[in-house]
């Protein structure tokens, strides 16, 4: 797997709403000595509370496609601005930087999420990188 | 006949201008203190949506926000770490003034919950259980309703409610206990008085393991402020647990536009505690233990 | 002085006639407050249904007795039914969605307002606000356990409009179940000061060849100073309801 052991950079934290994100408690969920970063396809998203999932398969350097389950903010503010599940159909690639989860199972907390360009996938609806160009009034 | 159209017109003016005084605002002719916009029925409105007060407190009323490994996680600036004020105004350390063995038993929590085996070292945030009062009011945005009767806060996490009778019944019998308590109001004057009593002891009032017994009574203070805003404090006893009486206070603005809706937050639906008791569960073996701190140094 | 004595007195009265034609006008709806439980057996099963252990036999609540599902639909309720006791998304503590709330065994309590109606449940604390402002439904499609509901008033009758489900809640613990194309219509129409007419559409083309109807009554809970207390479900027995994840 395409794990890059760099420092996780300052941008997007689109996906984190502070006031939701105050509660969790990532030291003992979470790695902060292994940040990743995952590229691959979205197999599903879970859009669900108080934090959704989302689901990628992750091609390694030895070929294998594991699914990694990363988790993600609040959707409410996702819907709030907009944003709906079918704009984000299975299939897409992109980029998620986080963190690895403690268990050693294949789970990141998502710090950002972005396509393989660097637009943010989260980042509004029409015209600003939703992949799926159904239009909405 | 004259005589008569001219009496029902004085009538109908009397009772246009007693209309009219009553509704009136006080203010209108004193031009002194500010007055609270009022329901039909004459108290202060509070209705609309608010913004549950500063952020932070959830995690810890004493300390706000947070660990360094959560703060370092959401690259946190230093205006996004802490209380931006103290949130406990009494006693004046804005300490919990924590029984010996309790405080004993809270530190224990601390070091839990950086490696939880079971679900009682976590968050009960993080369980999606109701939080009751007063961490309701400062975990995240709130909606009020009311009525004559009835005073209905509606908090957007979890879909939860508290129902606040104002008719002045008693309180459910003592052996009934609920997350959310069960509570009662009045009106003093301009402000809103809640007791809240019932409680269970599943419940912490933050995420540092603030815990209370089913002794629990909480006396909230609602009032109407200038500048769109409500004052809220909230006095907190419990004999088995503090050595005394304490409160905490905070306000919160008024948030939202004429459109402005809550959506559903199911919560539940996607709860997963199993990889953090894993986690904690390979760590505990490991003897892996650690203080949950907001100190650089045991990091 | 006499003239303009009359202006005031005439122009007090109209905003007295004016706020008198308002109120009147608000007033002619219904008033559906206070605290009600529906009393029957469709939150085992809608449709007629003989005893079984645990479970009281019912006269079903569906108009014409029979729910009119598409041929695949009626195997895949089958399934459901077999596999009830772990496939019922209520078996692990889920929002019942709506209309399976209103007949759950528990108590809820309508508050109203001019512009949204709440209805809060005891049931897992669900909560619903009808919108009657006039406002549209948020574009979709949203899943929703509980919908999103607007509603209006046709004469004494609250009508609800509710869209934006999710496909995982079933109509009761039988496995009558819908797509996430499901369209609820409420009707709540008082009947005497302690009843209400409750009749629910459901329309759902991806599993019904037809809309169909449920109805019951709902009644007024009459003990002094019966409230909502709290029913946790999911606190009860959490790590074994949890998700596998």
């Amino acid at each position: 797997m395409r794990i890059v052991s760099v420092l996780v950079t300052l941008s997007g934290l689109l996906l984190l709403v502070p006031q939701a994100s105050a509660h969790h408690s990532f030291a003992a969920e979470f790695d902060i000595d292994k940040p990743i970063t995952l590229t691959g396809t979205l197999t599903e998203l879970e859009w669900v509370n108080p934090h959704g999932w989302i689901h990628m398969d992750v091609e390694g350097e030895d070929g294998r496609v594991v699914n990694w389950a990363v988790e993600m903010g609040n959707p409410t503010a996702l819907l709030r601005r907009g944003l709906r599940k079918s704009d984000f159909p299975p299939g897409i690639d992109f980029v998620v930087e986080g963190y690895s989860a403690k268990d050693g199972t294949p789970t990141a907390n998502g710090i950002t999420v972005s396509f393989p360009d660097g637009r943010n996938f989260f980042a509004g609806s029409s015209g600003t990188g939703a992949p799926v160009p159904t239009p909405r009034q | 006949m004259q005589k008569k159209i001219w009496r029902e017109i004085n009538r109908f003016t009397a009772m246009g201008v007693i209309v009219l005084v009553g509704a009136m605002p006080v203010g209108l002719f004193a031009q002194q203190a500010w007055e609270p916009p009022r329901t039909v029925d004459g108290h202060p409105d509070l209705q609309g949506y608010w913004d549950g007060g500063p952020a932070n407190a959830s995690h810890s009323i004493e300390d706000g926000c947070c660990d360094v490994v959560h703060a370092r996680m959401q690259s946190r600036t230093p205006d996004r770490l802490g209380l931006l004020e103290p949130l406990i105004i009494d006693p004046p350390d804005g300490r919990i003034p924590y029984q010996e063995w309790a405080a004993v038993k809270r530190t224990q929590l601390l070091y839990d919950m950086e490696t939880p085996t079971e679900l009682g070292h976590i968050d009960p945030e993080d369980r999606c259980l109701l939080l009751g009062a007063p961490r309701s009011n400062y975990r995240g945005d709130l909606e009020i309703r009311q009525t004559k009767d009835y005073i209905v806060i509606l908090y957007e996490w979890a879909h939860a409610y508290r129902v606040i009778p104002m008719d002045g019944r008693s309180h459910i019998g003592e052996t009934i206990s609920m997350y959310n308590g069960d509570s009662r109001g009045r009106w003093e004057g301009n402000t809103l008085v809640v007791e809240a009593r019932n409680f269970n002891s599943q419940v912490w009032l933050d995420s540092h393991g603030s815990f209370y017994s089913d002794k629990l009574r909480v006396v909230e203070r609602w009032e109407l402020v200038e500048g769109d805003a409500i004052r809220y404090e909230a006095t907190i006893e419990d004999p088995n647990v503090f050595t005394r009486p304490w409160t905490l206070a905070f306000t919160m603005g008024r948030i939202g536009g004429d459109d402005y809706e809550f959506f559903e937050e199911a919560c539940w639906e996607g709860v997963t505690n199993k990889h953090r008791l894993a986690a904690g569960r390979l760590a505990v073996a490991a003897g892996e233990r650690q203080l949950h701190t907001h100190e650089e140094e045991s990091q | 002085m006499r003239i303009s004595a009359t202006l005031v007195s005439v122009s007090l009265a109209t905003s007295l006639l004016l706020v008198l034609a308002v109120s009147i006008a608000q007033a002619q709806a219904p008033n559906l407050e206070g605290i009600w439980q529906a009393v029957n057996t469709a939150a085992w099963d809608i449709e007629d249904h003989s005893a079984s252990l645990g479970v009281p036999a019912g006269q079903g609540v569906v108009d014409g007795g029979a729910i009119p599902y598409q041929p695949w639909a009626l195997i895949q309720k089958e399934e459901n039914f077999t596999n009830r006791a772990t496939a019922d998304s209520l078996a692990s503590c889920a929002m019942p969605g709506v209309p399976r709330i209103t007949y759950m065994p528990h108590p809820f309590q309508i508050i109203q307002f001019d512009d949204r109606i709440l209805i809060l449940y005891e049931y897992v604390h669900v909560t619903r606000t009808i919108y009657m402002d006039g406002s549209d439904h948020p574009d979709g499609h949203i899943d929703f356990w509980m919908g999103d509901s607007r509603g209006r008033w046709e004469g004494d009758t609250l009508v609800v409009d509710v869209i934006h489900f999710n496909e995982q809640t079933w109509f009761d613990r039988a496995g009558n179940f819908h797509s996430e194309a499901l369209h609820v219509v409420e009707r709540f129409t008082p009947n005497g000061p302690n009843h209400i007419d409750y009749e629910v559409t459901i329309e759902d083309p991806n599993v019904f060849t037809r809309p169909w109807t449920m109805r019951m009554p709902l009644y007024r809970r009459q003990e002094t100073n019966v409230q909502l207390l709290e029913y946790e479900c999911y606190a009860y027995a959490e790590e074994d309801l949890a998700r596998d994840k």
